[in-house]
């Protein structure tokens, strides 16, 4: 019985051993743009290159003092993204904010862990929507979508269903918007873009944006108002 | 009577109206029969004479003379006078300008069910021929009320109240007058009802109880449930005492296991063999996934486009589910193309994925360029499941939203929302999955 006990808790351990060999961890600290720690800020790792079809983002909040701890994490190259959006600090998990910045950690058996600073900042500028309607009924249109490309790279983009309320976007760098929806011609109409739907915003600044769109079947061009 | 060897023929004559009008029948007596006239159907069903002479509704006297027409020799005569019974058995009444007749008669409603307090008012209704069948209120006609059991409920005239649970009969007892013109019978009408008193549950206190509750105390307040009522909870909630004050059961020792139902669930308390009304108590627990955000765009780190979709998991009661171990009982079908599956990225309840603390987390679909060929892909259903407090019990978890979908080269579908697309259908924000 006495061996029986020893074989089960030596079976633990090896599979303890054997899931701790091949896993590593990864700490470290988000700050803001002045280097002060960010309480709450999000945190999540990528691994660099490699396709992953389908996955929860698992999130990770930082402490008091802005530190966070992801362990059992298998060896690879990861992307470490961190964000805070009720702060203005957008969650890079798209290129479109993190523009391809953001710190790499490599884990490995001779490295199985690692310790990397964040810094966020600048905040983003805010792209505050109003109801996109349509323009014979004025009732909302919830089916619309908003994409938000960087004007130098079009790889850099988002669509998102977010058409009311508050939208971050890049500070300090051209964004060209447009909106659609099925059933309704585009904002800004087709060769319009570059003068209706480009927008250049400081840190924090926020630009209003309501977007009235014509359905298919009439004539004149949608319309929309900023302010 | 026709006392004779042949058959005679016989014309009955009775005079009326003060020998005004006269209303004629004809008719064959065989040997040893004898004439019979009923005089009130005659009038009651309008039977015309053989000169289609109608005998008026308000007859009521006259005199009659019977003749032999086949005689061979004088025509015989018989002559007499006579009173209709315009009553058709009933009490005679004084006459009307008009009677009706009545269908359908019964107390409205025509079941009484009671809370311990409670009263209900009532009425005999019936529907009336002479307003082309439409109901008519004949309560003031009834002057007898009463009830099977006084202990259950007392019944007064167009008022039943509860006094104590059980079942028993209310009867009204009256008379309406029907009849046809101005002449009407009064007939007696005896007009039941069934009455139930049932115990009421006013409220449970907690309300909802969490589930994974062990051991806990359930409240049920109300009236009615006496002192030994049974109460039936619903499946996976159980209880190992019962304690009664009339008006307030305790139950001790309850168990709400992961397989009760989160969402509202049906209780029932029974006394004296009468049950309450359903009750509704709330199992607490995730029950819903509500979209914050659906984007699409180049994911960072990778040299592919995704579509993240973000979640917020609310409990039944509308609470925000924050910091609870989540899992993801996906499967594919359907699956066409010529490659291997692209990743089966199945999350079971290890512990390892949860919500934060707004109760958020976030689904990320990437772009798979590699099916082929273009435009195939697969069929996605997708369990987004609670996993206990524990993270791995129960395994599999508890689902509260569930996706339906498929996965192509460009595209992801998700409930129907098809994105990217052109233009994008990306979910709108607040749309609710339930499972």
């Amino acid at each position: 019985m006495r061996n029986h006990v020893l074989k089960i808790l030596a079976s633990v351990l090896l599979v303890g051993l054997a899931w701790a060999q091949d896993r590593g961890v990864i700490t470290g600290t988000v700050l803001d743009e002045h280097g002060s720690p960010v309480v709450k800020a999000k945190v999540h790792i990528t691994e660099k290159g490699v396709f992953v079809a389908h996955k929860i983002i698992q999130f990770r909040e930082t402490d008091g003092d802005g530190h966070f701890r992801i362990a059992h994490v298998p060896w690879g190259t990861y992307i470490v993204l961190a964000g805070k959006e009720d702060s203005g600090y957008a969650d890079p998990k798209f290129s479109f904010y993190s523009n391809n910045g953001e710190p790499v950690v490599v884990l490995t058996e001779d490295a199985p862990a690692t310790d990397v600073t964040l810094k966020l900042g600048p905040k983003a500028g805010v792209l505050d929507l109003k109801p996109v309607t349509d323009e014979l009924t004025g009732k909302e249109i919830r089916s619309a979508a908003i994409t938000l490309r960087r004007a130098d790279n079009n790889d850099l983009f988002i669509t998102t269903s977010t058409t009311v309320g508050r939208i971050l976007v890049p500070a300090l760098t051209n964004v060209v918007i447009s909106i659609a929806a099925a059933g309704y011609k585009p904002w800004p109409a087709p060769g319009h873009a570059a003068a209706e739907g480009r927008i250049f915003l400081r840190p924090e600044q926020t630009q209003k944006l309501q977007v009235i769109l014509q359905p298919e079947e009439t004539a004149s061009p949608s319309e929309s108002k900023s302010n | 009577m026709n006392s004779g060897q042949k058959p005679a023929d016989t014309l009955l004559s009775l005079h009326y109206a003060n020998g005004a009008k006269t209303y004629e029948m004809q008719q064959t007596i065989q040997p040893g029969d004898q004439m019979w006239v009923n005089l009130a159907s005659l009038i009651h069903d309008r039977v015309p004479d053989r000169k289609g002479t109608v005998l008026p509704a308000d007859l009521a006297s006259g005199t009659y003379d019977v003749q032999q027409l086949n005689s061979a020799g004088p025509r015989g005569l018989s002559l007499g006078s006579l009173a209709v019974d315009q009553t058709w058995g009933y009490q005679i009444a004084p006459p009307y300008d008009t009677c009706c007749t009545y269908g359908s008669m019964g107390w409205v409603p025509d079941s009484i069910v009671l809370d311990p307090e409670g009263i209900a008012v009532t009425d005999i209704d019936a529907t009336d021929s002479c307003t082309n069948g439409s109901v008519t209120n004949l309560s003031s006609d009834f002057g007898i009320w009463s009830s099977g059991n006084t202990s259950v409920a007392v019944v007064t005239k167009q008022k039943v109240q509860a006094v104590g649970v059980g079942t028993t009969t209310g009867t009204a007892q009256g008379g309406v007058f029907e009849g046809v013109g101005g002449y009407c019978a009064f007939v007696p009408e005896d007009v039941k009802v069934p009455i139930a008193v049932q115990p009421q549950i006013t409220s449970f206190d907690p309300n909802p109880i969490m589930i994974g509750t062990s051991s806990g105390t359930l409240t049920i307040n109300g009236s009615g449930f006496g002192s030994s009522p049974t109460v039936s909870l619903p499946s996976g909630i159980t209880s190992t005492g019962l304690g009664s004050t009339g008006n307030q059961i305790v139950l001790t020792g309850v168990s709400v296991s992961f397989s009760a139902k989160i969402g509202s669930n049906n209780v029932t308390v029974t006394a004296n063999a009468v049950p309450s009304a359903p009750a509704s108590l709330g199992v607490n627990g995730p029950s819903e996934m509500v979209v914050q955000n659906d984007s699409f765009g180049s994911c960072s780190g990778v040299s592919y486009q995704c579509r993240i979709v973000s979640y917020t998991v609310k409990n039944y009661d509308g609470t925000l589910a924050a910091n609870i171990p989540i899992a993801e009982n996906i499967s594919f079908s359907g699956y066409n193309c010529q490659q291997s599956n692209p990743g089966n990225e199945s999350a079971q309840c290890n512990a390892q994925y949860a919500t934060d603390g707004g109760g958020n987390f976030s689904d990320q679909w990437a772009m798979y360029t590699g099916f082929t060929p273009a435009g195939c892909g697969q069929n996605i259903t997708d369990h987004w499941q609670w996993c206990g407090p524990t993270g791995n019990n129960p395994n599999p978890g508890i689902t509260f939203g569930s996706l339906i979908g498929w996965s192509h080269t460009a595209s992801v579908d998700i409930n129907g929302y098809i994105n990217p697309g052109n233009p994008a259908n990306p979910i709108p924000a607040g749309t609710v999955f339930s499972p």
